[in-house]
């Protein structure tokens, strides 16, 4: 079975029989499940729903990961290479559920915007560390630059962008690279 | 299929173009599905997606340099025209003193504990194997690696020079003390690229001071009831300082 690599950022992380460990409900197995596909799913889920609050991305996660777990443990993961996948799946899916409002999930408290959720950094003490090592990674860039990542963060107008600061897309997919490679160099070393 | 279908390499900048939202849904789709089983890739959108919560959380005087309080003629967003155009130029400075004081307090808080907490951890950099990996080399040369551990050593990572052969297989890795007993279980990795080594981190600091070999194995062949094989031994010794 191929590893599942938990701690982002890492290098290989000796890890065996991931998914067996999970359904033996081995609570390290779950905290690395829920770090690792945890981060991912926001990342996916935000692009799939935009405009929509910090909560609602979180209550989905929460739903994803109840779901996968029964699995998990009912023996339903029937291709353990693919657990990634699967993962994603069950995200996808809980995704449509929750934004038409069926099947067995539904939303609450959607009204409550200022409640924190676990992807507003200073909300959730586990990234602490990465909101750390990101802000160095900021702070090592030009000022312009920054500015620039800021903008496109909140989500500006790339082509309105381009033309105010003067640089092309490409730029702007460089100047992320450059400063993703910083703050994935800055982990390494705090993992380290 | 997951990842195996995606041709990442063919695809600079792939993690970037994704979140900056420059695929198409159908290419955007196909990415997550392979970085949801790439450790690689899975590393590299954390790492940009973090970059980026940051920098929208940040208060926007640090990468401005100074709010828009005194620099009206370019009022493009609408809050500067609202201001502009009811006359409101004169509570713009007070506007902005007002939110000078939390962005100060942000910065302050940031420069104070955050940035120092940062260059602690970066001391930790000269530890060996912390960051740098120990190239490990077969045991064919009858030398012996030493990783040095001290009390604060946890996580050591090793690069392991594999035979050509190995790339695209199945593999495992496991660590064997002299005596042969196994004292860190088998576990699968990842196959490298087919010029880069093994990269594997490990606890070093749970093993004993003496002598150990990692042993990497190819597992393809479990399939067809034949045992792992054996791929490599890498011989080192765990010394404490």
């Amino acid at each position: 079975m191929r590893a599942i690599v938990v701690g982002a950022f890492g290098v290989q992380i000796a890890e065996a029989d991931f998914v067996q460990r999970l359904a033996a409900r081995d609570r390290e197995t779950e905290q690395q499940f829920a770090a690792h596909f945890g981060q991912l799913l926001r990342v996916v889920l935000r692009r799939r729903s935009p405009g929509r609050p910090p909560h609602f991305v979180e209550d989905v996660v929460q739903e994803t990961f109840a779901r996968v777990l029964a699995a998990v443990q009912s023996g339903r993961v029937r291709e353990p290479d693919s657990f990634g996948s699967f993962v994603l799946g069950v995200g996808v899916k809980v995704l449509q559920e929750a934004s038409h409002g069926e099947g067995r999930f539904k939303l609450v408290g959607e009204s409550s915007l200022d409640r924190p959720g676990p992807d507003d950094p200073e909300a959730d003490v586990g990234n602490r560390e990465i909101l750390a090592a990101a802000a160095e990674a900021l702070e090592g860039l030009a000022p312009r630059d920054r500015e620039l990542l800021q903008e496109v963060a909140l989500d500006a107008d790339k082509d309105e962008l381009c033309q105010r600061f003067g640089v092309t897309r490409p730029h702007l997919r460089v100047l992320l690279h450059r400063a993703k490679e910083r703050l994935q160099v800055l982990m390494a070393h705090r993992r380290g | 299929m997951p990842d195996e279908t995606m041709d990442v390499a063919s695809h600079p900048r792939l993690t970037e173009q994704y979140l900056l939202g420059e695929l198409g849904e159908r290419e955007s789709a196909r990415f997550e599905e392979h970085f949801f089983n790439c450790r690689i890739c899975s590393d590299e959108v954390i790492a940009a997606s973090q970059l980026l919560n940051v920098a929208r959380k940040l208060p926007r005087a640090r990468t401005q340099e100074v709010p828009a309080a005194t620099s009206a003629p370019a009022a493009r967003t609408w809050w500067k025209r609202l201001f502009l155009g009811t006359g409101g130029l004169v509570w713009i400075p007070r506007f902005a003193a007002l939110a000078a004081v939390p962005m100060a307090l942000l910065i302050a808080y940031d420069r104070a504990v955050l940035l120092p907490q940062v260059r602690d951890e970066l001391a930790l950099r000269d530890r060996p194997g912390a960051v740098d990996p120990i190239l490990l080399r077969p045991a064919t040369r009858g030398k012996v690696r030493q990783i040095v551990v001290d009390a604060g050593t946890r996580n050591v990572t090793v690069a392991l020079e594999l035979p050509g052969a190995a790339a695209g297989a199945t593999l495992s890795a496991a660590v064997e003390s002299e005596a042969g007993q196994e004292v860190i279980p088998r576990f699968a990795v990842a196959s490298p690229r087919p010029t880069e080594p093994l990269i594997i981190q490990f606890p070093a600091h749970r093993l004993a001071p003496g002598l150990y070999q990692m042993i990497v194995r190819a597992e393809d062949r479990k399939q067809s009831g034949v045992p792992p094989l054996d791929l490599r031994r890498y011989p080192f010794a765990i010394v404490t300082r």
